[in-house]
């Protein structure tokens, strides 16, 4: 049973074209606007399954935070059908909100000159949630995000990263079933961000809250999350589990080895030399072609090796490679189609040119005669 | 599902309260108003009336917060996205938010209002009675101008840039609702023209009333009553458009 289901979605803008041209077309644009429509989310569909920790990822301008607020019920879609936990976003959404929570990294919804506890008892209030209730939440939550020094703090006076583990219990305080997270640790540092995701994840695990992360840091990913769905241009380009995406795309490896001997002499075509040193060797092999066990057994040969140590590429890696394949395959299609479009003109001009010269040759009665003919009869 | 609104003006009450640099900025700007205008009443003998009008205009006026502005913020950057993530209507959220605000504002300036007024003509404008039923007329006025600021907020759904339509509705304040000028001052036409806006109810009226030269009070109330009836219908009614075709933003 799905939690999220997402079916076709598309959700469109018009936006006003740019003026182009004089002073008088400009105004004329100014006036009375030409629209150009904009597809945000180009037919999406997706299902998330309680408890499920997803990452919805992708670049700028990919249509993550459109996702998120259709889902959410702020925005509406243009076609397509959406479910959140068997409710229509769009049109249960007050119902809706007492079963989900947000958190969005860039915004506060704490009261700024008030401390965290009176906007704490505030969402108890909006949430209906009983004073007792409310009690025992408030200090299971405020024990594991350790806010018992800040809530009687005014928010103002919160660090960043404190008052991110105020927002994060500010959206959980209800219980919601399904958490969506929009770039939860930006802004954070090192430490702030690790005890975010930490929170996150254990919240998740133990409560089975359904997360949906954006997050351009792919450490939050990593760290939160067992799922990935990549968007780009609003299209879905990648829905896979975390594991699965890097066993797939991991195609090289880099190792490397630690040796007593100070030069290595390395002429296997298996792996390519990316750093050598005295008493260093690194080599990265292409698992496609070669297994990393072939290099290392021949290098055990070979060497006497004090440390080894294997690595793949970042996740962050990846998805960069993801996006520049997809871009690269877009540009390659639209060529294609451009290829494909000049094609069918020039064939057109020919067929149109070719029948004129049959027409010539077969009627050439029924042609009108040229100022040369006309003279010369 | 009241208390949950209630909760909401509890709580801006504390948040005002807590911002005490902004009670005494806008208690400064009061009484430097009613001072500078009162100077200018009385070099031309204007009379203790006008002074007190002068006094309770401007106390209804400082009383009200520009939630249009709030509203336009929050749509600019993306804020009221959390709002419309709650069980409650963003608008009356918004609302209450204003009465709070405005509660505290109004308690505040209104003791300033009396005492300066009483300093600077030496007498109360009217009766206890009257001014009791004043006070009245001054909450109805604060609602009043609050929805109209809130219509205002609304455009910012389509418009995005609301600025020259809280000025239109700042000039029409001071103009039509007789801010510093009473209506009395007024040619015929540009006094009819006023009448047929809501913003002599929401100054005018209270601040007649309270000095003592009223007009009739059930008229009024009805009068009041309707503009706040045409008001909140506009309000729904453009908001649920809105929502239809919301469009939020930015990441």
């Amino acid at each position: 049973m799905s939690i999220i289901e997402v079916k076709n979605l598309v959700k469109q803008f018009r936006s006003p074209l740019p003026a182009k041209g004089g002073l008088f077309p400009r105004i004329k644009n100014y006036l009375s606007p030409c629209y150009q429509t904009m597809t945000a989310v180009d037919h999406i569909s997706f299902s998330l399954k309680p408890g499920e920790r997803v990452a919805f990822i992708g670049p700028n301008g990919a249509g993550k935070s459109t996702t998120i607020k259709i889902l959410t019920g702020i925005m509406r879609p243009t076609s397509g059908s959406v479910t959140v936990l068997n409710k229509i976003p769009g049109v249960q959404r007050k119902s809706l909100a007492y079963q989900i929570g947000a958190v969005f990294g860039q915004r506060s919804q704490l009261w700024y000159h008030l401390p965290v506890q009176e906007t704490l008892s505030l969402f108890a209030t909006i949430y209906d949630i009983p004073p007792l209730v409310y009690r025992q939440r408030l200090k299971a939550l405020s024990a594991k995000f350790d806010l018992e020094p800040l809530l009687y703090k005014p928010v103002r006076q919160l660090s960043l990263g404190e008052r991110m583990r105020c927002e994060v219990v500010a959206s959980l305080l209800h219980e919601p079933a399904v958490l969506f997270l929009d770039e939860p640790t930006i802004g954070l540092d090192i430490t702030a961000k690790a005890i975010i995701r930490d929170l996150i994840r254990k919240q998740s695990v133990e409560k089975g809250v359904t997360l949906l992360l954006t997050s351009h840091d792919t450490d939050d990913i990593e760290k939160v999350c067992d799922r990935v769905i990549i968007i780009d241009r609003g299209k879905l380009l990648l829905d896979d589990s975390l594991s699965n995406l890097k066993t797939k795309y991991i195609r090289k490896k880099v190792i490397s080895i630690v040796t007593e001997e100070e030069q290595i002499q390395w002429d296997q075509p298996t792996a390519k030399i990316l750093e050598q040193s005295p008493h260093h060797l690194k080599l990265e092999v292409d698992i496609n072609q070669h297994s990393a066990e072939k290099v290392i057994s021949y290098l055990l040969e070979k060497t006497t090796i004090k440390d080894l140590m294997i690595e793949g590429p970042a996740l962050e890696t990846i998805i960069q490679t993801l996006y520049t394949q997809a871009h690269q395959t877009e540009q390659a299609e639209q060529a294609e189609q451009a290829e494909q479009a000049e094609q069918a003109y020039l064939r057109d001009k020919t067929d149109q040119t070719h029948q004129t010269n049959q027409i010539d040759q077969t009627h050439p009665a029924d042609q009108p005669p040229t100022d040369q003919t006309h003279h010369a009869q | 599902m009241h208390n949950k609104y209630w909760a909401t003006v509890e709580i801006s009450i504390r948040q005002q309260l807590a911002q005490k640099g902004q009670l005494l900025g806008r208690l400064i700007l009061y009484f430097v108003i009613v001072y500078l205008f009162s100077q200018v009443f009385q070099s031309v003998s204007a009379g203790n009336n006008r002074i007190w009008y002068l006094a309770i205009t401007e106390w209804l006026t400082l009383s009200t917060p520009p939630i249009a502005y709030r509203i336009a913020e929050d749509i600019r950057s993306g804020q009221v996205v959390y709002f419309m993530l709650r069980p409650l209507h963003y608008l009356w959220l918004r609302f209450c938010e204003c009465m709070g605000i405005s509660l505290v504002r109004f308690i505040i300036l209104g003791f300033c209002c009396l005492g300066f007024g009483y300093y600077l003509t030496g007498a109360f404008p009217s009766s206890s009675t009257t001014l009791t039923i004043g006070l009245v007329l001054g909450i109805l006025s604060v609602i009043l101008y609050s929805l109209l600021s809130i219509l205002i907020g609304v455009f910012s759904f389509w418009l995005k840039e609301i600025q020259p339509l809280i000025y239109l509705n700042l000039t029409a304040t001071f103009c039509f609702g007789g801010l510093i000028v009473p209506l009395g001052f007024y040619s015929d036409t540009l006094r009819t023209i006023s009448f047929a806006t809501p913003y002599p109810w929401m100054l005018w009226w209270p601040a007649e009333y309270m000095t003592g030269t009223a007009p009739n009070l059930m008229l009024a109330f009805l009068v009041f009553a309707g503009w706040t009836a045409v008001i909140l219908g506009l309000i729904i009614i453009l908001y649920q458009k809105c929502l239809e075709n919301f469009v939020s933003e930015g990441g």
